[in-house]
């Protein structure tokens, strides 16, 4: 666990180069503003992507993408290497995902139970939730969530084991049940 | 030689200090000659200035990619599959480095000692006389001055010091050389080049000769290299010195005779022609901080800048002999530029060798030499000359990625092996026209004053004709091999992102119709050598960096007799 903590808190440091913490005037006080160079989170949004990562892939005996860091990778990806119509296009859909929820639950995604949220986010998986947005919004995020955790130093030393330095190459050999890659 | 140095004088300049420079580089200095070699980027040193080498994957903050603006700022660069976090700090940004493009081209540039040989791709295969001759039997750009035994020897001498790793194929267009031992195919490779070898009698599939240390030499260790470790993340440099690139193996071989200079920082401005003496006495530069010039001065000047901006040196290297730049007695100085046909790529499925797999990692791949038009022009081809192709088959493995919460995080973890995959993509020969070229910009300069390079490049009908036959052919082995789900496209990349462009300078026995002789010296300033990628009189379709040092190597050996003989005396 100390490792992911560290991931999360290395994460949160590359953040922090372009990125302030101010605290918002309104909403949702429990958490300030996240703000970065291309657009501001507010405390609320950061909690339902929050939210989102953690019933994606949650964490059980082992740690899950809220401690891999996924909901900061997702703002950093977005804010660095995406466009300014596709970051506002997130954004809508990221609203709509409470609105959503709202409907559905009687409350925030963030505030729902665990199993009210899966069930949404299956809903819209399933395209059963009209909305351009939230579909943008949902894939990206999902995307954005599997790429962080599936590529986190967890991830890569615990469960699939990623060599740096292989030393070997064989081009035809028995696959073996515990294989977890050919690479 | 003396003491030379003084008063900014050396035997031998050396303008550029990638591939083929750092061949000039070593090739002088060994021989006792006193050798400036300017390199217009910074300094990358062996080792110690690959930054991302032991980076994990969960290291890099955008896992791989290219931040938005980046892409947006530099569009032409960002097309290249090497352009990611891992290795952007070696290439140049297309906002950095201006040229004009008056059709789409890809310039794709390093300017850094070492050059692009840091990172290329390391394919290493020699042309024959079906290359050589090919311009002469089929009736385009101008003959060869040169033939395969011309180079063979030179060949075999660069490979020894380089590493290749190869099988002895026997083949009469792809000759064999001096091969460390191979790395294994994987088994659909395999069982396709079997299945190709017995079902079309002209048509091998081959394990690619690449530039890697599979078992190293004494030659290699003493050039402080070892074996390729497989980690395939050649693009950043190597911690091994596993694959050759000129920073670690000529430049600092250079340095340890103690008879290289060299200068990092220093854009060529020009070639200095004495019209009395009627020869080239120097070299101007100007320096990238300061933008001050500079003048050095040789009996002997090699031009290994990189194709294109070897054209635009010369271009620039105005006088009262050569208003049009020097060398340029013809007006086709910057004319008959070539490129590698790179837009067709097709991918199948196999679904065989359900019980096997692969293991480690291979920086290399399978190879098909060119097989069309080859012996003779083919009675059913529509078009001249023909490609080779890359292949390789890999198995993929399967992550499932649906479901939400436990079901996903369980998905994610578990994998199976799933099919295996093939993929080949086309190296196509296209044929030099005086159409296809570059020229000096009359207003638009860089940053330093230099005049911005104008490139007006295309490809032509029979780059199409070739493209579809390459489909065709193609799409009718994998369908015979059992290949299943098989899909053509076409990249539709702009020319240059093959980053195999070649010629503006090209070789001929002919003052009239060329810039350069057997030898590589201009014809009409003999104390001049051209030996990369703008010494190509034609393109064949083999990956050229191997031949650039041949050539190399070879004019160097030349350039000493023939100076001693003249310049040096």
């Amino acid at each position: 666990m100390t490792i992911n903590r560290r991931t999360a808190i290395r994460q949160l440091a590359l953040l922090s180069a372009s990125a302030a913490l101010l605290p918002s005037c309104m909403g949702d006080h429990s958490k300030p503003d996240l703000v970065l160079n291309h657009f501001t989170v507010s405390g609320a949004g950061q909690l339902t992507l929050d939210a989102l990562t953690s019933t994606l892939i949650p964490a059980t005996d082992t740690p899950g993408a809220r401690e891999t860091g996924s909901s900061l990778f997702i703002l950093k990806m977005l804010n660095d290497c995406s466009s300014k119509p596709d970051q506002d296009t997130f954004f809508k859909g990221l609203k709509q995902l409470d609105e959503a929820s709202r409907k559905m639950n009687g409350a925030t995604f963030a505030d729902a139970t665990g199993g009210q949220r899966e069930a949404l986010l299956t809903a819209i998986g399933d395209f059963q939730i009209p909305g351009d947005e939230l579909n943008f919004f949902y894939s990206t995020a999902r995307k954005l969530t599997i790429l962080n955790y599936t590529s986190s130093q967890y991830f890569l030393t615990k469960v699939q084991v990623y060599e740096l330095v292989p030393g070997r190459w064989h081009g035809c050999v028995p696959v073996t049940p515990s294989q977890k890659s050919n690479s | 030689m003396g003491d030379t140095i003084r008063n900014n004088r050396y035997d031998a300049i050396v303008i550029g200090s990638g591939m083929s420079g750092g061949w000039a580089a070593m090739a002088f200095t060994e021989k006792g000659f006193k050798t400036l070699v300017l390199e217009r980027g910074r300094e990358v040193r062996h080792l110690k200035d690959y930054p991302t080498t032991n980076m994990m994957p969960w290291e890099f903050e955008h896992r791989g990619e290219i931040p938005y603006d980046v892409r947006e700022a530099n569009p032409s660069v960002s097309h290249c599959y090497a352009f990611r976090e891992d290795a952007m700090h070696f290439f140049v940004k297309d906002k950095d480095h201006p040229y004009v493009q008056e059709k789409p081209f890809d310039w794709i540039r390093g300017y850094q000692v070492g050059g692009k040989s840091i990172m290329w791709a390391r394919q290493t295969q020699r042309w024959s006389d079906f290359d050589f001759e090919g311009p002469a039997r089929d009736g385009y750009a101008t003959d060869w001055p040169i033939r395969y035994k011309d180079l063979a020897p030179w060949y075999s001498f660069v490979e020894k010091f380089v590493g290749i790793s190869g099988n002895k194929d026997g083949l009469p267009q792809l000759p064999d050389g001096e091969f460390l031992p191979p790395l294994e195919l994987t088994c659909v490779e395999t069982y396709f080049a079997d299945f190709v070898r017995r079902t079309y009698k002209d048509r091998p599939v081959i394990y690619g000769r690449c530039a890697h240390l599979t078992e190293p030499t004494a030659l290699h260790l003493q050039q402080g290299r070892g074996q390729c470790q497989k980690r395939n993340l050649c693009q950043r440099g190597c911690p091994f010195g596993g694959y050759y690139n000129s920073n670690s193996a000529t430049i600092p071989w250079a340095e340890k005779t103690g008879n290289l200079t060299l200068r990092p920082f220093s854009i060529v401005e020009s070639i200095i022609y004495n019209d009395k003496k009627g020869k080239a006495t120097g070299v101007r530069i100007i320096d990238a901080h300061s933008k001050e010039m500079f003048e050095y001065f040789a009996p002997v000047i090699f031009v290994n800048a990189g194709a294109l901006n070897t054209n635009l040196v010369l271009l620039n290297s105005m006088s009262a002999r050569f208003p049009h730049g020097l060398g340029n007695d013809n007006g086709l100085l910057g004319k008959y530029v070539a490129f590698h046909n790179y837009r067709g790529h097709i991918t199948a499925e196999y679904d065989g060798f359900q019980d096997r797999t692969t293991d480690g990692r291979r920086p290399t791949g399978a190879y098909i030499p060119r097989f069309r038009n080859l012996f003779r022009q083919d009675k059913d081809a529509d078009f001249l000359r023909g490609y080779a192709a890359g292949f390789s088959a890999f198995r993929s493995f399967d992550h499932p990625a649906d479901g939400v919460g436990q079901t996903l995080k369980q998905h994610l973890s578990a994998g199976k092996p799933g099919l295996w995959r093939v993929g080949s993509h086309m190296m196509g020969e296209t044929i030099p026209k005086e159409t296809n070229q570059v020229s000096l910009d009359p207003v638009l300069k860089d940053a330093w004053g230099m005049p911005q390079l104008k490139i007006d490049i295309s490809y032509d009908d029979n780059d199409e004709k070739m493209l579809k036959d390459f489909f065709k052919q193609m799409t009718e082995m994998y369908s015979a091999a059992g290949f299943t789900n098989i899909k053509t496209s076409d990249t539709g990349q702009a020319p240059g992102l093959d980053i195999h462009e070649m010629g503006g300078v090209r070789m001929g026995n002919d003052p009239r119709t060329s810039l350069l002789n057997e030898w590589h010296q201009l014809h009409a300033c003999k104390n001049v050598f051209v030996t990369d990628g703008a010494c190509m009189t034609s393109t064949s379709t083999q990956n050229p960096s191997l031949t650039y040092m041949a050539m190399t190597a070879r004019a160097v050996d030349y350039a000493i007799a023939w100076g001693r003989k003249s310049v040096y005396s």
